[in-house]
């Protein structure tokens, strides 16, 4: 066990090591001045040149990234070229909204997608069985920001049953987590629903439906948890897929998060904290990723002792 | 005193016996929601840099110099100024009685203080030093007297000392709370900065004992509790919101300016943006641009009103010049000066240029005149690159439109790696053009155009120094002329903006400059 844990924070050292190399080359390949983004068209050419001094541009790349590996290892990932906050700050502000928003949707998107994906699996209603073929198609159809502007103006503006925007507590989670969830249980359907198939059709279930199982119970003790391994994997690699979505969902329903502080810190090249979020979503990432490794061991014995 | 000094003191006298009639039937309270699509970067107005801040900074600091609705000078935390005979010291005689909002008087030597600080390259100030760039000394004569001791004349130090940046700070509680002054500054204004929801709202809370407001608005502190901005980075959402309720003050995007409007239920506002919306800067250094027979003979060939006919919405005017008419300095016969739409005229300048027409193509030396516009998707542009790229595809000539994300573009241009870019600008006064023109801003700032000239460069510094007002007008409209002869710019439109505000909300006001004056205003 002990062993095991060394060799994931290895792995995870690994992870950070290349993911912070890969985002400052990044950040700093792509055109554009932070000096010039920060004063905005009400500038000089003084003004400019008096900031890029100020913010140590000047100075050679590999100096500037072995400055920020020295200072990241200390826990400290700079300030933000944009407000002067510390960037550890400034994500600490944005973090808890979107890991609830996040798990808000994943939450939201196992239960639809597991229902959505049994009830494909096992009915035999031929109009049950075609909106099921299509709530996949729909859900990973429509772009977020689409479906969130539809959200807003339905349940926002005609019935009004939430704020558009503002804070009104569990409440205004409720929107942004489903347009978040909708393509994600759509994936969960689908993998949910091949996988049932695939167990229905084994031994094991033939067996006990042949000793007399009633045919719920064969459903959801015996066919399910066999099935749910896949799931489970999807849903852990889904999480950085709605991370990423939040970027987008948390723009349009205007909620403070991780997501929206990456964009602006883009737009802005605020190199400091793009390269903060990206840090810190990767250690989520990881984390999420190790979870659902020891879920598996939870639900099949085996997988721990191989 | 002057009989009209007497007169207006009157009326002033009059008004404010108005105004506080008024202001006993206001009730005092209540909170008006102001939509914004992005967070400030610092509500330290010396350590800001974002245009944002303008819009909360007037109701949170005051400046020494005011301007009325009109865009006037009038007394703000100074009641007068006068220049030396040389223009190179400026008295300021400061109003008595004014608090920051931590309740410390504000003085002589608080307001020298607050310009030090700006001035200190420690502070490490964006915009506001650069202000005060030819400022040398802020020296207190007495208790409520400062002077300002300049390098050399420089007439733009009034309308600096209006500009939102150098609102005045209280200094020293600026050294007390270091960075945290970002987030809750010490100012003077008739609201203060309360709790700030990091990516989600600011709350202003009211400053009971404010009393020294601009003469438009009445006396004493503002009625509404609270003003809440609210951080919206999605235009459709922010309207969606609007339309819900949950915002109370809007600026409306062109797309859904008409949408408002139909429904009847909501105040509009608008004014002339100060700026032009869209102008093609060219490259002069690149083909087919180096030749200036090309770049005037473009001028001739776009119907610039279809264009803000189609692009805008009919949201605007065509922009004829540099400058639009809603910036002190714009000369009005530019209009009737610049190239009119006609085609004929453009052509035989192309024909002059060299071009003959093959197979519909105009050529020179196997050359088809073709180029590109650099873009971003500012709202506008994208739909005039294409409108542009029709028209010029009549005559012959290829236009690609190459998109790309706005910091991209400005560094683009910056580099001079385009043939012709699109841009835009909001400003406050004429000594814009020096950005864009001066040869010093080639390569490093916005000498888009990449054209260097010791006229133009020499008419800048001309208008910067004199202090005769009639000689800087005819200097700016000269620079104005030169743009156009020289084909630097092709000035394109300049859009209207609107605000769309809630009926509950009452007594608010928009001045030409586009600040809305809530001092007056309250909820029903």
């Amino acid at each position: 066990m002990a062993s095991q844990f060394y060799g994931r924070a290895l792995a995870l050292l690994t992870v950070l090591l290349g993911v912070s190399l890969a985002t400052f080359l990044m950040v700093h390949a792509v055109p554009g001045d932070p000096a010039f983004a920060l004063l905005g068209d009400q500038a000089t050419a003084e003004d400019i040149a008096r900031v890029r001094r100020d913010l140590g541009l000047d100075r050679p790349l590999p100096e500037q990234y072995a400055r920020y590996v020295i200072r990241a290892v200390q826990g400290d990932l700079g300030t933000s070229i944009r407000t002067g906050q510390p960037v550890i700050q400034a994500i600490g502000q944005r973090f808890s909204s979107t890991i609830y928003l996040t798990l808000a949707a994943i939450f939201l998107s196992t239960i639809t997608g597991l229902a959505v994906g049994i009830v494909a699996a096992v009915s035999r209603n031929r109009f049950v069985e075609f909106f099921i073929s299509v709530f996949p198609l729909v859900g990973l159809s429509l772009p977020t920001f689409w479906s969130g502007l539809l959200l807003i103006t339905l349940f926002g503006l005609v019935l009004k049953w939430v704020p558009v925007v503002g804070d009104a507590g569990l409440r205004s989670l409720v929107l942004p987590a489903i347009a978040l969830a909708l393509p994600t249980s759509a994936v969960v359907a689908r993998m949910t629903r091949t996988t049932m198939l695939a167990t229905l059709g084994e031994e094991f279930v033939r067996t006990a439906r042949a000793k007399g199982v009633p045919r719920h119970l064969v459903i959801y003790k015996h066919a399910l948890k066999a099935a749910l391994i896949p799931v489970v994997t999807v849903v852990s690699l889904q999480f950085g897929a709605l991370l990423g979505g939040a970027i987008v969902v948390e723009s349009v329903f205007a909620r403070p998060g991780l997501g929206r502080l990456a964009v602006e810190a883009i737009l802005a090249r605020d190199f400091p904290v793009v390269q903060g979020v990206v840090l810190v979503s990767a250690v989520v990432f990881v984390l999420v990723n190790f979870a659902a490794e020891f879920l598996y061991s939870a639900l099949d014995p085996r997988i721990s002792k191989s | 005193m002057k009989p009209k000094t007497v007169v207006r003191s009157l009326l002033t006298c009059l008004t404010l016996a108005l105004f506080a009639s008024v202001a006993l039937a206001q009730s005092v309270g209540g909170s008006v929601v102001i939509a914004i699509n992005a967070e400030p970067d610092s509500l330290d107005p010396q350590k800001s840099a974002t245009a944002v801040v303008n819009q909360v900074m007037r109701y949170i600091g005051d400046t020494l110099v005011n301007k009325d609705l009109d865009g006037n000078y009038i007394a703000g935390l100074a009641t007068s100024w006068t220049p030396s005979e040389d223009d190179k010291v400026w008295t300021f005689t400061l109003r008595e009685n004014v608090k920051f909002h931590n309740g410390k008087p504000v003085d002589a030597e608080a307001v020298r203080a607050s310009f030090l600080r700006a001035k200190d390259p420690a502070t490490q100030s964006p915009v506001a030093a650069g202000l005060l760039a030819p400022v040398d000394d802020v020296v207190v004569v007495d208790d409520y007297t400062v002077e300002f001791h300049l390098a050399r004349p420089y007439y733009l130090l009034i309308e600096n000392l209006t500009q939102q940046a150098l609102a005045l700070v209280d200094a020293e509680a600026a050294a007390e709370l270091g960075a945290e002054f970002n987030r809750s500054p010490v100012l003077t204004g008739p609201w203060k900065v309360g709790p700030w929801a990091s990516g989600s709202r600011i709350t202003l809370e009211r400053n009971p004992d404010y009393a020294w407001g601009p003469e438009y608005a009445h006396d004493g502190p503002a009625y509404l509790g609270q003003i809440v901005f609210q951080i919206v980075p999605d235009q459709a959402t922010a309207t969606a919101a609007f339309e819900a309720g949950n915002v109370d003050v809007l600026t409306v995007a062109p797309s859904d300016v008409q949408t408002l409007e139909s429904t009847g239920k909501y105040s509009m506002l608008s004014f002339m943006r100060k700026g032009l919306g869209l102008y093609m800067a060219y490259n002069v250094n690149r083909a087919p641009f180096d030749d200036l027979r090309v770049r005037q003979a473009l001028a001739y060939l776009i119907d610039k009103d279809a264009l803000v006919a189609v692009s805008l919405r009919g949201l605007g005017q065509p922009a004829c010049g540099p400058l639009p008419p809603s910036i002190a300095g714009y000369w009005d016969g530019i209009c009737s000066y610049s190239a009119p739409y006609d085609p004929a005229r453009g052509l035989e300048l192309l024909v002059e240029a060299g071009y003959t027409s093959q197979n519909g193509k105009l050529v020179k030396g196997g050359q088809p005149l073709a180029f590109s516009i650099l873009t971003s998707s500012t709202y506008g542009w994208p739909q005039s690159a294409q409108v542009v790229q029709a028209m010029l595809k009549e005559f012959g000539i290829d236009v690609t439109v190459e998109l790309v994300e706005h910091t991209t573009l400005l560094a683009q241009g910056r580099e001079g790696s385009h043939q012709a870019i699109f841009l835009g600008y909001t400003y406050t006064s004429a000594d814009i053009l020096n950005s864009y023109l001066n040869s010093a801003n080639i390569g490093t700032g916005y000498n888009w155009a990449h054209y260097a000239d010791p006229e133009i460069d020499s008419r800048l510094a001309l208008s910067r120094s004199t202090s005769d007002d009639a000689l800087r007008q005819e200097t700016y409209a000269e620079l104005q002329r030169m743009v156009l002869d020289l084909g630097l710019w092709l000035p394109l439109w300049i859009n209207d903006n609107y605000v769309a505000l809630q009926p509950r909300v009452q007594g608010a006001q928009l001045s030409k400059e586009g600040f809305i004056a809530l001092l007056d205003a309250y909820v029903e």
